[in-house]
């Protein structure tokens, strides 16, 4: 039966042996197309370096040029912008309405009328505060067109401040300190700062003020907010699962250590930073070679010599054995394990809901991938055999790859400057992670939970 | 071997004419396995596309060490065999012993047979048979290689390489009547 079968396996190997039919026409022409530019792996550094130079750019772009002084935003009079921001502070102010400027009506509306402040209230105030910055006190001296409040508590404690810091530093002069008390009635301006804000002016009062000059005083902003304030520095872990859509490259398992730089303005937020990954594959080896084995032994004949004896000349036969071998071929597949070490880059914008203990938020965008090292194995091979060929079955990995990512957060504030975060990440990569394979039309994806802690600068 | 060299050095070279040389050179026998692979000429057009485009980003790897054309058929196997990994369904073992060989009559009728009514044949075996017939027959893996290669049990090549030789002795057969 074997016999028989063994036949038929002959006539397909034979019939099959010389069998080259013509390929399709243009099929090159699709190869051609899909080739990369440079066979011999060079040149792709320099993708890799622009790639890097232009993404680093946009990050540097984007945080830089959003940096905000919103006391020198104030001092423009720029009311729309004031009117779209918000006051929320301790005692002083919370959130106001946004009254036309120099409107007498508003003033005493508001001042004479406890139930019109009521119907103000409704809109903007809160709390028990007295509204401010609905209009100018009663012969307001000052030119500048900015709404000015009323002399609430915060010109008082102004006034305090003033005396206190009079007696303590006499080198400020009187117009310093008006300026500075008209500074304060300025931020005090409706719907103005956020908490930050608040708690940099605030920061400010009670501070030991600098020593500056009069002349130099017009020309630069009296306040200027802290840029650090706006960004927070977060440090995170977290492993990572990689699923490929195609069964020749089975999941694998990817270790991250990040540090996130994140710049917020007003709930939005910008986020960059550096992921360091470490990714392993299981790689495959299928290795041809030659081993000499042992095929038996043959009796050679060295040497003849004859002998004379009574019957005549009787040769004799010297003889070793030789042993036989004889080259013959197999194919054996090992396993390796292969470890990539990639730098990321990720670019996200993020929305987040601020709450008294935690904060939520969402973020998307896109992340650039660069292999910096990558440890490839070589099978062990016995001594005694003689390679044919090894192929690597599992493809290699690209040096750059673009994902897109997409996160949700939520962090615990452990102190004013520390919270404690936890992001569950979807990576989906725009392109495959793979060198030139079918998979290459087949996007892998993976998901992470990043856990880490996150540092506000101040 | 020296001239190998030399090509694939060009080749490396982004020299476009060799690329080409080295595609029409090899291009008939392995759209050959290619054909033996798949199920039809129109998956056999992507796996050879996919083949080659292996063979020109992995030349870089090759050492240069044992035949090239040699290299360049494990990398089209190894293509068609992921092409269709996932319809491989190798878990199904059979007795051996209940196969119907073909007599010495039909052996011989077969033998008139052109390459091209055998492929038709190869070509209609589901995608598991289709492989470990093709791997076992035409290109001389042991059923260990196999059974190594896409991680079943020796057992099993061996029981779907026998329902592969069942299947298509019936439809030898077919065609021999």
């Amino acid at each position: 039966m074997k016999d028989q079968y063994l036949n038929i396996d002959e006539i397909f190997r034979k019939k099959f042996e010389d069998y080259e039919p013509n390929p399709p026409e243009g099929l090159w022409e699709k190869i051609k197309t899909r080739l990369p530019d440079n066979l011999g792996g060079a040149g792709s550094i320099q993708m890799v370096f622009f790639s890097a130079i232009v993404l680093i750019s946009l990050g540097v772009v984007f945080l830089f040029t959003g940096s905000s002084y919103q006391i020198d935003q104030l001092q423009d009079n720029t009311t729309q912008q004031i009117a779209s921001e918000q006051i929320t502070d301790n005692n002083l102010i919370s959130q106001t309405s946004i009254p036309e400027q120099n409107n007498p009506e508003t003033v005493s509306g508001i001042e004479e009328n406890e139930a019109a402040q009521q119907s103000v209230a409704e809109k903007s105030i809160t709390a028990n505060e007295a509204p401010v910055g609905s209009g100018p006190a009663n012969g307001d001296e000052h030119s500048n067109p900015i709404i000015h409040a009323p002399k609430t508590e915060i010109a008082e404690k102004a006034e305090t401040e003033k005396t206190e810091i009079k007696e303590e530093n006499p080198l400020y002069n009187e117009r310093y300190l008006e300026h500075r008390i008209s500074g304060l009635q300025q931020i005090s301006l409706p719907g103005l700062s956020s908490i930050r804000n608040m708690a940099l002016i605030t920061r400010n009062l009670d501070t030991k003020p600098v020593r500056i000059s009069y002349a130099k005083f017009d020309e630069k902003p009296l306040v200027k907010s802290n840029p650090l304030a706006n960004f927070k520095l977060g440090a995170f872990l977290y492993p990572e699962f990689t699923f490929y859509p195609d069964d020749s490259v089975s999941s694998s398992r990817n270790y991250n250590f990040g540090i996130d730089l994140r710049y917020y303005k007003s709930s939005f937020f910008i986020k960059t930073g550096v992921d360091f990954t470490i990714a392993k594959d299981e790689g495959k080896y299928t290795i041809d070679y030659k081993k000499w084995e042992f095929l038996g032994t043959y009796q050679d004949v060295y040497d003849v010599t004859f002998d004379s004896t009574e019957q005549g000349i009787v040769p004799t036969y010297h003889t070793k054995t030789v042993e036989v071998f004889d080259s013959v071929q197999h194919v054996t597949i090992r396993k390796e394990k292969n470890t990539y070490t990639y730098l990321q880059v990720p670019l996200m914008v993020g929305y987040e809901i601020r709450g008294s203990k935690l904060n939520y938020s969402f973020m998307a965008g896109p992340n650039l991938s660069l292999m910096m090292s990558e440890n490839i194995p070589e099978p062990e091979i016995e001594d005694n055999i003689t390679i044919v060929n090894i192929n690597k079955e599992v493809p290699e990995r690209i040096n750059t790859s673009w994902q897109m990512l997409v996160g949700i957060g939520i962090s615990y504030k452990l102190s004013d400057n520390m919270e404690f975060a936890l992001e569950p990440t979807l990576r989906y990569y725009l392109n495959s992670a793979y060198k030139g394979d079918i998979i290459t039309t087949k996007h892998p994806y993976s998901v992470g939970v990043r856990a880490g802690l996150l540092f506000k600068l101040k | 071997m020296s001239s190998d060299r030399d090509f694939i050095k060009r080749c490396l070279k982004n020299d476009k004419k060799a690329q080409e040389e080295l595609y029409t050179r090899f291009a008939p026998k392995m759209f050959g396995v290619c054909l033996r692979f798949a199920r039809s000429s129109m998956e056999a057009e992507d796996i050879m596309q996919e083949g080659f485009i292996k063979v020109f980003t992995h030349l870089k790897d090759y050492r240069n060490e044992g035949s090239f054309e040699g290299w360049i058929r494990r990398t089209i196997v190894n293509t068609a065999i992921n092409f269709y990994r996932k319809n491989l369904k190798l878990n199904q073992e059979m007795d051996i012993a209940d196969i119907e060989v073909p007599n010495s009559q039909e052996v011989s009728a077969i033998e008139k047979l052109s390459a091209e009514e055998l492929l038709d044949c190869i070509n209609e075996l589901p995608d598991g048979y289709r492989v470990i017939f093709n791997l076992n027959v035409t290109e001389g893996y042991t059923h260990k290689e196999i059974g190594k290669l896409l991680d079943i049990s020796e057992n099993t090549s061996k029981s779907q390489l026998s329902r592969a030789r069942q299947t298509l002795q019936k439809k030898l057969k077919g065609l021999i009547k």
